[in-house]
């Protein structure tokens, strides 16, 4: 499921930076320290792929970027195109395009000529192509008034298809017609492209609008003849896109689509098998999902199940571990998928046997894998691995024997690793689960020292990699680096609803939430106070999202915390349903609407009893974020402040749900910082010599 | 006899298609003329205030706003008018490209002055005149944020207040005010309106002028020594902090008079500069747990004798405003609701005696304004059939004279209106207005539109049926098309009494409903409404009132909210002004979450069935989107028709004219959609 967001993060960026292209904010005196520095200095491998003929890779690379003027300062994640030309030889040598606006998408032509590339440019995202070992721009397609949002280029090289954005037509001057969840609405264009990468001959593949299901995934592919498109789709019904998505093949020729799959549930990511006998995808319309009320397919489990072309039948190949599993491509004879799942904090990649019985797990280390992909010979894998101690590093290996080299290192850190990370297990107050998390904290001469402990609860469905490199700067107000520098104590329990451990933990707090989750993270606390150097009389807390409504819950159970910090955390679940653009996530984990059941709602809710709240506590809110809008933190802010407990409210400009200006994210950290040194009371032991 | 009988039956049926028919007939040859009063003739028609008026009664100056549409967008500037009053001889001042606005008299009225802004660039000038034989001449160029100015009455200085918006951050920090910051500055001018030095700044950094929408903030004393001011204190803004002071100007002094946690308006000098009269609003005072209902805090009217300190205080019960003092410094002046009603009071500060100008035809009088010697009085009058018109008279000598504004063209009195009064469930009376549609023929049952008022401490009073009532729905448009519009003074609005105006607390949705659902059975014994055609809209409480009707009843065959609240516990820490809510339900929701949520229209979201279409102001600060957009999902869950129109730059009063046309429209759609 992380696996699966990372890799959707690419997707993100694009819209997340054309928000932020005209963020710009008064001039600040702005001299980052040694950790600023750091995290400014961030690079994400977000995609990496071989070329056909094996020879070299393409690589995106995502980090911020900030423009200062003595007049202004702006920000934006951004994605650079580089290629490693020869990158297993001596003559390797990258070349990174110097590409002006948001780029997202790059690969390969079939004939390893050129990289194409989606641009942003200044009215409609086009495709350009750059012969790979030098950056000479080209653009080959531009629509006149969509964007071009993803492309395929057939098997031979000789068409291309194109997914390109509707305009959405609810709104005038003066008013929005406003909906819930209005899909994005798509069509599919098929062209012809000739020796000389020129475009020609547009057909409509889709001549009807088509949306996606929640879950985007990858939504369409080739058949190996490159007669068909196959396509993961959401059909739509008086304009609202069915919850429930199929599986439908296109043919180029009558443009007429035949439905492969379909049935009570998600079915995405379809791929074709090199032999083009069998549709494979990732669905989680399965028969021990029936009973479960819930269907969320983040939280159910899900499985690749492959459909026969020619007689319809299906079968469905093992479960990864996890039962969330990403497909990432083919096996050579058509005999195996590989995938990607998350097993405990770590993501791994699996081949899967077409026998439905087979499961082998290729990775052994410990790593967040941020993307990963197969070459067109099927017997080489790239991706991209991080932990907490390194930062993301390109690999390619063969699939026989799976042996990874490094083949893109790491740009050298500003920072020491002089932190300590140890897993802690624990066991859950009822016994019902074996707990673990992560225990991070400073390196340090003094003996008899305890650590100040700040227990970090991510969001349900969290933006962030569970290893990911603790000097990065992320889409959220959150460093590990920055907080171990000040001396802080780090601790990351999996509680009950994590991701990483099963379908049965993921699913164990629905119609329970706040209840066994916030034991299974004090049992985890008090775990940590026994065994190892932590002052209980400075314990923190923050939460992101879901793991803010945990924090807003926690303030009415106990006082036990000198500090709370609430990221953009649910606090009123009968208004968050009412506003959130994405309610499926509450619809599911509380199982009724409000109005079938108001106890449990209101009971679930922290303002029911907000009279109890004693601890100070910071909310964090993207201005404009719209799956838990900040008013959440507004309903939170009001009653405390008028209670008298210490709170603040920051509302941060022109940020969404995850924060895409890097400079206003380093704002929010240090408002986070000042929050947490203010009520634990903690001055920072001796300052070490890289802390300028 | 069997035969006799279906005989009838069958010529009674033929009787009654022919009726049909001819009602089919004569409702096509309705739909071929145009309507009587469109949602386009509401904006159209400029809106009349009065500024000032000249010592010896001689002259009015009048600022008039125009709001027009060119090419989908909104056109609006404002002139400035001088009336002779007797000669009714006119002189305008402003343009398309330029308006003019605050025009004053100064120097006894020999001359007056104005600000002139460029509607595109909102570079502005201050100018003189005089009055008499007009030769402009411009003094000085004024900051684009100058916001309101006012000379002295010597005419030897002006005070002025500039605003400085806040810069925009990148993080906002919630309950730190993030108002405009206004300060009031004093310049010193010669004889021919040279300014001397540099204007000089009487408010500290720190003090914040308060900003009361539609109130000047500061007043000059009629002896040119002393300002009354009223200012806010800045940051937390639940208990906003407004303080009364007096500015010695020579001196540079402050006296602080009173403070309150509600408001001050009407700052009022006594003709001998020794006395100030004003309205304090509700103070609630500290927070307590549970709060003192409403009927304890009242606004009240004191009166501060500022050498001695000693002050008096009355009951400011249903009183508007204090226009003025009568020149002997006797009586105070101003606009008191009289039910459905507003009149002109004079209130005997020695004896407490209130007494009435009574008015035939103008059943509503506002915008009261004293000249500067308090001998005369102009005035803005109107009544169903006919909008605001501009009158002046001496006060000793009441006998108002109608100056012609251009209005007087206007005459919607094809379209009858009544005030009518019936017992609600409990006996309580109340009174509300009925406006039929065009050329209404007695016996017809009509469909019927009940239009709820916002507050709830708010009133509908006999004003012209062409305007936007509560901003928010027009009586004359819906009687164009065959509706007519039933309002509502239901208990908790003003008008009739503290007693009356409090019957609300902690029952907000249970009598007040009771009384609206009473004046609608009213209608339909009386024969007026067909009880299978009635339709609810309202505005802010009154779109509150309409999503807690359709809860309760399904008697409605349609519903538009609009701006209204669904969910008081997330509405109360969302909105910016909280206190009202705090007052009704004597406490916040932590005090009494039940009282709360059973207050909610949410919580009868199960029984809902009526087609709700709700409208929002995307900018609204009273009542923020979050409330509408509950409303919608839980309408959407419970697969009830429903659509959500948000208006992308529109706050709380629905006044950006293509608004109010679109809005109108919108309304009229949606019911005619589920109209017989």
């Amino acid at each position: 499921m992380v696996f699966l967001r990372i890799l959707l993060g690419c997707c993100m960026l694009i819209s997340i930076c054309k928000s932020s292209l005209h963020a710009e904010i008064q001039a600040k005196d702005f001299s980052p320290n040694t950790i600023q520095k750091q995290l400014l200095a961030t690079r994400y491998i977000s995609l990496i792929e071989l070329s056909p003929d094996n020879k070299h890779l393409v690589l995106l690379y995502t980090h911020p970027n900030i423009f200062s003027s003595p007049q202004e300062q702006s920000s934006q994640w951004e994605n650079r195109v580089a290629v490693k030309n020869n990158y297993a030889s001596e003559k390797a040598h990258e070349v990174e395009f110097q590409t002006k606006g948001v780029v997202s998408s790059p690969g390969w032509t079939v004939d390893s000529k050129w990289i194409s590339y989606i641009n942003q440019g200044d009215k409609f995202a086009s495709l350009w192509i750059s012969p790979p070992e030098e950056y000479k721009p080209q653009k080959i397609l531009e629509l006149e008034n969509n964007n071009i949002i993803e492309y395929r280029w057939s098997p031979d090289g000789k068409k291309l298809a194109v997914l390109v954005d509707i305009p959405p037509s609810n709104q005038s001057a003066i008013k929005i017609n406003y909906s819930i969840g209005t899909p994005a609405l798509y069509v599919l264009y098929i062209f012809d492209v000739d020796a000389k990468m020129k475009i020609s001959n547009q057909i409509l593949l889709t001549p009807e609008n088509i949306a996606f299901a929640n879950n985007k995934g990858n939504q369409f592919n080739w058949t190996p003849d490159g007669q068909n498109i196959v396509l993961s789709h959401a059909p739509l019904e008086n304009g609202k896109a069915s919850k429930f998505s199929q599986i439908s093949l296109i043919p180029i020729k009558t443009q007429h689509l035949q439905t492969i799959e379909k049935g009570e549930g998600t079915y995405v990511s379809p791929l074709v098998s090199p032999d083009g006998k069998f549709v494979a995808y990732t669905t989680n319309d399965l028969p021990e999902n029936a009973q479960n009320p819930i269907r969320l397919y983040e939280v159910d489990s899900s499985r690749i199940c492959v459909t026969d072309l020619k007689s319809y039948e299906k079968k469905c190949l093992a479960k990864t571990p996890n039962e969330n599993p990403f497909s990432i491509g083919w096996g050579k004879e058509s005999r195996s998928l590989f995938v990607g799942d998350q097993e405990g904090n770590a993501h791994h990649i699996y081949e899967l046997d077409l026998d439905g019985k087979a499961l082998r797990r290729l990775t052994q280390d410990e790593y967040s894998l941020r993307c990963a992909s197969l070459n067109s010979s099927r017997d080489m894998i790239s991706y991209s691995a991080e932990n907490l101690q390194t930062p993301s590093e390109g690999y390619v290996s063969p699939i026989d024997p799976f042996e990874p080299k490094k083949v893109v290192s790491a740009l050298p850190s500003l920072l020491k690793n002089d932190f300590v990370v140890e897993k802690i297990q624990w066991k859950s107050k009822d016994d019902k689960f074996n707990l673990d998390g992560l225990f991070i904290y400073p390196k340090t001469t003094q003996q008899n020292s305890s650590f100040p402990l700040l227990t970090i609860l991510q969001d349900y469905f969290s933006f962030l990699p569970p290893l990911g490199y603790v000097g990065d700067l992320s889409f959220i107000p959150l460093s590990y680096a920055a907080l171990l520098e000040k001396g802080y104590a780090l601790f990351i329990p999996n509680r009950r609803g994590s991701n990483g451990y099963g379908v049965q933990f993921r699913q164990a707090l629905f119609k329970n939430l706040g209840n066994e989750d916030y034991e299974d993270v004090m049992t985890g606390i008090d775990h940590l106070i026994k065994e190892k150097k932590v002052d209980p009389q400075k314990l923190a807390l923050w939460g992101w999202g879901y793991g803010g409504y945990l924090t807003a819950w926690t303030l009415i159970q106990t006082d036990r915390f000198k500090a709370l910090v609430i990221g953009q955390g649910i606090v009123d679940p009968i208004a968050q349903i009412g506003t959130t653009n994405e309610p499926a996530f509450l619809e599911a984990v509380m199982g009724e609407p409000y109005w079938n059941d108001w106890q449990i709602w209101r009971e679930k809710s922290s303002l029911s009893h907000i009279k109890s709240a004693k601890t100070p506590t910071l909310l964090q809110y993207g201005e404009y974020a719209e799956t838990i809008f900040p008013s959440q933190g507004k309903e939170l802010y009001f009653p405390l402040r008028t209670l008298g407990v210490p709170v603040q409210m920051i509302s941060y400009q022109n940020q969404a749900n995850v924060f895409s200006s890097p400079h206003i994210t380093l704002l929010a950290l240090q408002d986070l910082e000042e929050w947490l040194d203010t009520h634990l009371g903690f001055q920072p032991p001796e300052k070490k010599e890289n802390n300028k | 006899m069997i035969q006799r009988k279906s005989t009838q039956k069958i010529i009674g049926i033929f009787f009654f298609l022919f009726f049909i028919l001819s009602l089919t007939r004569s409702a096509q040859a309705e739909q071929q003329t145009a309507p009587l009063w469109t949602p386009e003739d509401v904006v159209a028609r400029p809106t009349v205030a009065i500024s000032d008026i000249s010592s010896d009664g001689k002259y009015t100056l009048m600022g008039v706003s125009y709001r027009s549409i060119k090419d989908g967008k909104s056109i609006e500037f404002s002139q400035c008018t001088l009336i002779n009053n007797e000669s009714l001889e006119k002189k305008i001042i402003g343009d398309e490209k330029n308006s003019c606005v605050q025009p004053y008299f100064i120097k006894s009225d020999e001359k007056f002055t104005y600000i002139i802004y460029n509607n595109q660039t909102y570079k502005s000038v201050l100018c003189v005149e005089e009055t008499g034989s007009p030769k402009k001449r411009q003094i000085q160029e004024i900051p684009s944020n100058l916001i309101n100015y006012r000379f002295a009455p010597d005419s030897k200085s002006f005070a002025f207040i500039l605003e400085e918006s806040p810069q925009t951050p990148a993080r906002s920090i919630e309950g730190e005010r993030q108002d405009k910051k206004q300060s009031l500055y004093l310049q010193k001018v010669d004889v021919d309106f040279q300014c001397i030095g540099e204007p000089q700044q009487l408010t500290s950094s720190k003090l914040n002028m308060a900003s009361l929408s539609g109130s000047s903030t500061y007043i000059w004393s009629p002896n040119s020594q002393k300002i009354a001011l009223v200012t806010q204190k800045p940051g937390w803004n639940l208990p906003a902090a407004f303080s009364l002071a007096v500015l010695n100007v020579d001196q540079g002094t402050f006296k602080t008079i009173d403070e309150t946690r509600g408001v001050f308006t009407s700052v009022r000098f006594s003709p001998d500069s020794q006395k100030l009269a004003f309205i304090k609003g509700e103070d609630f005072g500290e927070q307590k747990s549970p709060l003192k209902p409403l009927k304890d805090v009242a606004s009240t009217i004191q009166i501060i004798d500022l050498n001695t300190g000693k002050a008096e205080s009355f009951s400011a019960e249903d009183i508007w405003n204090i226009a003025g003092w009568t020149a002997d410094g006797q009586k105070i002046v101003g606009i008191k609701q009289v039910g459905t009603k507003q009149k002109i009071y004079q209130f005997v500060i020695q004896s407490k005696e209130l007494t009435f100008k009574e008015l035939q035809d103008l059943p509503v009088i506002h915008s009261l304004v004293f000249s500067q010697n308090q001998k005369h009085l102009g005035f803005l009058g109107e009544n169903f059939y006919h909008p605001s018109e501009l009158y002046v008279t001496s006060f000793e000598d009441f006998n108002p004279k109608q100056i012609r504004t251009g209005n007087e063209k206007i005459n919607l009195s094809q379209i009858q209106a009544k005030s009518l009064k019936w017992k609600s469930f409990d006996g309580v009376e109340i009174e509300g207005i009925l406006v039929y549609p065009q050329n209404y023929i007695v016996g017809q049952k009509v469909p019927l539109i009940v239009s709820i008022h916002g507050g709830p401490s708010a009133v509908e009073s006999e004003g012209f049926v062409g305007d936007t009532w509560f901003g928010s729905y027009c009586p004359a448009v819906f009687s164009s098309l065959g509706y007519a519009t039933l309002v509502v003074n239901y208990r908790g609005s003003i008008g009739y009494g503290t007693k009356f105006s409090n019957l609300n607390y902690q029952d907000l949705g249970r009598g007040d409903y009771q009384d609206i659902m009473a004046g609608i059975d009213f209608l339909i014994k009386e024969g007026i409404a067909d009880p299978d055609q009635l339709f609810i809209t309202g505005h802010s409480y009154g779109g509150f009132m309409t999503a807690w009707a359709v809860g309760h009843t399904n008697r409605f065959k349609a519903a538009v909210m609009s701006a209204g609240i669904s969910d008081w516990i997330s509405h109360v820490s969302l909105t910016d002004a909280p206190r009202p809510m705090e007052a009704l339900f004597g406490g916040f929701y932590w005090d009494n979450y039940d009282l709360y949520r059973k207050a909610s229209p949410l919580s009868y979201v199960d029984d809902i069935k009526t087609p709700t279409l709700i409208l929002q102001g995307a900018q609204d600060q009273r009542v923020p989107i979050s409330q509408a957009q509950q409303m919608y999902q839980a309408l959407q869950g419970k697969n009830v028709p429903t659509q959500l129109l948000l208006y992308v730059n529109q706050a709380h009063d629905f006044s950006n004219p293509l608004v109010v046309i679109d809005s109108l429209k919108e309304k009229i759609k949606w019911f005619d959609k589920y109209k017989k």
